[in-house]
């Protein structure tokens, strides 16, 4: 079942030759707003890319006729800046560099979760709507000013550590998409290995306090699967 | 097994490096070779003199001796007083028997036989002070005669010869010096480009090679050879990684069906038991695959390749940054953690996900081992060559015989069995401490566990991916 709340019509071209992890996420897409578009071979793949419009490209690395990282490099080479997430199984730090490096957006190594491949598609397609400027980030009664890293809550200044902060920025840019827990660790403190400790689930209780517990809930747990910022 | 490759401490002294030495040793054969040259041609000129000046008085004296026709001191009178007052630049002495002077110009010698060397003092008659060779005879009726001859030559060549040799010596130093210096830069020239080559391989950067010139001498042999030995373990670590490659493709893959059929089966309208056993095999796959991927992890990195995405990091922004993480963690439990950084930004050329990871490992056994009411303190100090963290606890420690095991693949102390974990996070730890060319080393804190760090210092820009 697909926890996620509000989502934006997308059209997405998923690059990827193993069908059985195509059928997988087309199936999982199928009732959603996003519409998926599949091409299983590289040199396809490239053309439907340039020609079509589209607002995410979900990129296998390993591909026939064309690898994942040339379909990208003639990408960003024509100027489309499309989004693009790749979605592998190679997932050593060179592998990763090199996808980042060259123009890739996000990095998701199989086996994944759909609600997490969701998740990412979800936050490439709100990052790249959000003005690059952004220096206020304003949701329900909560107001983050990026420029003095100042908080408040319906108008009263909210006392808050860096660590929270940072967390609470990346809740407030990524509204109502949710969140796991190895997207939080990733994008918030650069951790992308496992860890033991409940890390996430202490910082979450922390600024849930400072966000004040008398007030309404904001940051949501959806069990098994991570955390969402929603007004209800 | 990878060495472990400790931060230099050598310290550099003119007198112990190679570069000295080369140039002494160069110095000193080469001065020696000249001093020996200049001894035999020296021995050999002044040889040559004497034998010269010596059958000058021996061809004097037989003239002397022929002219007198009968070798007695009545004979020899006659002959011997007309050479005295014409003699060309001779010394000459006739004695009787009592040792009475019958003519010559010089004083009174004791009559021995054979060549002599004689000083001023034995011919006062003579303004000058100079030395006599000469030769002595004892005639048959038992007086003496003596001629001799200016040794001033022989005296003037041995000062000559003593002054080349003194200064020769002095030139040949010098020169022996410049060549020796020439020979060891261009030596140890030739050696220090192996040795940064070494370096730059061990940084990750594999394509290096050694730089060969037209010479076709000794060292294009070794370079020739050192680079033929490069490529192949360029090719050997190229076919590991796509190895490894292929081996992650084609696990994950399998893999990754397996998860997304759970998930399709956790989908399904199921019983609370199977509901249950979806979970634990949901957990299970998780698991496997976290020991997989970290198993890759320290095959790369133990394959020599270097350091992925190089750069200068700060370790003291990355340990305050984790340690600002791991904060609220430890409260959470009633552990204390103290941080106690030196000023110091201790920069280290590095990967900062692979740091950040290693401090994090780190931190987390402290949080998982150490009980409430424990102390973990991040300190650190610095020297000009090498940043030291420490991450100290009061905890249960790690028993002395067990510390060097702990960094093996796999192995879980008795103790830590009941703690969630792979018995990889340590052998990450030294992997990634190895590969930016540090050192950990465990300790007892008395009570607890001292862990101390070494990483090199960052001086220069290094070889980047």
């Amino acid at each position: 079942m697909n926890a996620d709340t509000p989502c934006p019509a997308a059209s997405v071209l998923l690059i990827e030759d193993d069908r059985k992890t195509v059928a997988y996420i087309e199936k999982f897409f199928e009732e959603t707003p996003i519409r998926i578009t599949t091409a299983t071979h590289g040199t396809q793949a490239l053309e439907l890319a340039v020609s079509g419009t589209w607002d995410c490209i979900i990129l296998d690395r390993r591909l026939p006729g064309m690898d994942g990282l040339t379909i990208l490099t003639h990408l960003r080479a024509k100027n489309i800046q499309t989004p693009v997430l790749f979605l592998t199984t190679m997932d050593s730090i060179h592998d990763r560099v090199r996808g980042l490096r060259s123009g890739g957006d996000d990095y998701l190594v199989k086996p994944f979760a759909l609600t997490e491949l969701s998740a990412r598609i979800k936050s490439l397609l709100r990052r790249h709507k959000l003005p690059l400027n952004t220096t206020r980030l304003v949701f329900e009664d909560v107001e983050v000013d990026l420029l003095s890293r100042e908080v408040w809550r319906a108008g009263v200044k909210l006392y808050i550590q860096p660590q929270e902060l940072k967390l609470l920025e990346y809740f407030m840019r990524n509204p109502f998409v949710l969140l796991s827990r190895e997207m939080l660790l990733q994008a918030v403190w650069d951790i992308d290995f496992p860890i033991r400790t409940n890390l996430v689930e202490t910082h979450i209780s922390r600024l849930r306090e400072r966000l004040g517990r008398d007030c309404s809930p904001l940051i949501h747990t959806i069990k098994g699967q991570g955390y969402m910022l929603r007004n209800q | 097994m990878r060495e472990h490759v400790k931060p230099s401490t050598y310290q550099f002294s003119i007198f112990k490096s190679s570069s000295f030495r080369i140039m002494a040793i160069f110095t000193g054969c080469f001065v020696i070779s000249g001093l020996c040259v200049m001894a035999i041609s020296g021995y050999h000129s002044l040889s040559l003199l004497t034998r010269q000046i010596q059958k000058s008085v021996s061809d004097e004296r037989e003239e002397a001796l022929s002219q007198a026709g009968i070798h007695d001191v009545a004979h020899l009178r006659p002959v011997m007083a007309e050479l005295v007052r014409n003699g060309p630049g001779f010394y000459y002495l006739l004695q009787d028997a009592q040792e009475r002077i019958v003519t010559g110009n010089m004083l009174h010698l004791k009559p021995d036989q054979g060549w002599r060397n004689l000083t001023w003092t034995h011919r006062s008659l003579l303004p000058e002070r100079r030395p006599v060779i000469g030769y002595g005879l004892i005639l048959q009726d038992g007086g003496y005669l003596f001629v001799g001859i200016d040794a001033e030559p022989i005296q003037t060549l041995r000062h000559d010869l003593w002054f080349t040799f003194i200064w020769g010596m002095a030139v040949f130093m010098i020169i022996g010096a410049g060549g020796g210096l020439l020979v060891s830069r261009f030596v140890l020239g030739k050696i220090e480009a192996i040795s940064q080559t070494a370096r730059d391989i061990m940084r990750g950067d594999m394509s290096r090679r050694l730089e060969l010139n037209a010479s076709n001498d000794e060292f294009d042999h070794l370079a020739t050879s050192l680079n033929a030995m490069l490529e192949r373990n360029e090719r050997l670590i190229a076919s590991l990684h796509r190895v490894t490659d292929d081996i992650a493709h084609d696990m994950r893959r399998p893999l990754a069906h397996l998860g997304q059929h759970l998930d399709d089966a956790m989908q399904q309208e199921c019983s609370p038991a199977q509901s249950n056993a979806l979970t634990c095999a949901k957990a299970n796959l998780d698991e496997a695959l976290e020991i997989f991927s970290s198993l890759l992890k320290l095959a790369q990195m133990e394959a020599g390749s270097g350091i992925p995405d190089i750069q200068d990091v700060s370790v003291r922004e990355i340990l305050l940054s984790i340690t600002d993480i791991y904060h609220p963690i430890m409260e959470e439990r009633k552990q204390t953690l103290l941080v106690a950084l030196a000023q110091d930004d201790m920069t280290c050329s590095g990967n900062k996900v692979l740091l950040v990871q290693m401090f994090a490992n780190l931190l987390e056994n402290a949080a998982n081992h150490c009980p409430a009411g424990s102390t973990i303190t991040v300190s650190s100090f610095t020297t000009d060559t090498t940043d030291t963290l420490i991450i100290a606890d009061n905890g249960p420690g790690i028993p002395e015989h067990e510390r060097e095991r702990v960094f093996e693949k796999m192995v879980r102390l008795d103790h830590s069995r009941s703690i969630p974990g792979t018995g990889l996070g340590l052998s990450l730890v030294r992997a990634i401490i190895q590969l930016h060319h540090g050192h950990i080393t465990l300790r007892d804190n008395a009570p607890g566990l001292r862990c101390e760090i070494q990483l090199p210092r960052s001086k220069d820009r290094l070889p980047r991916h």
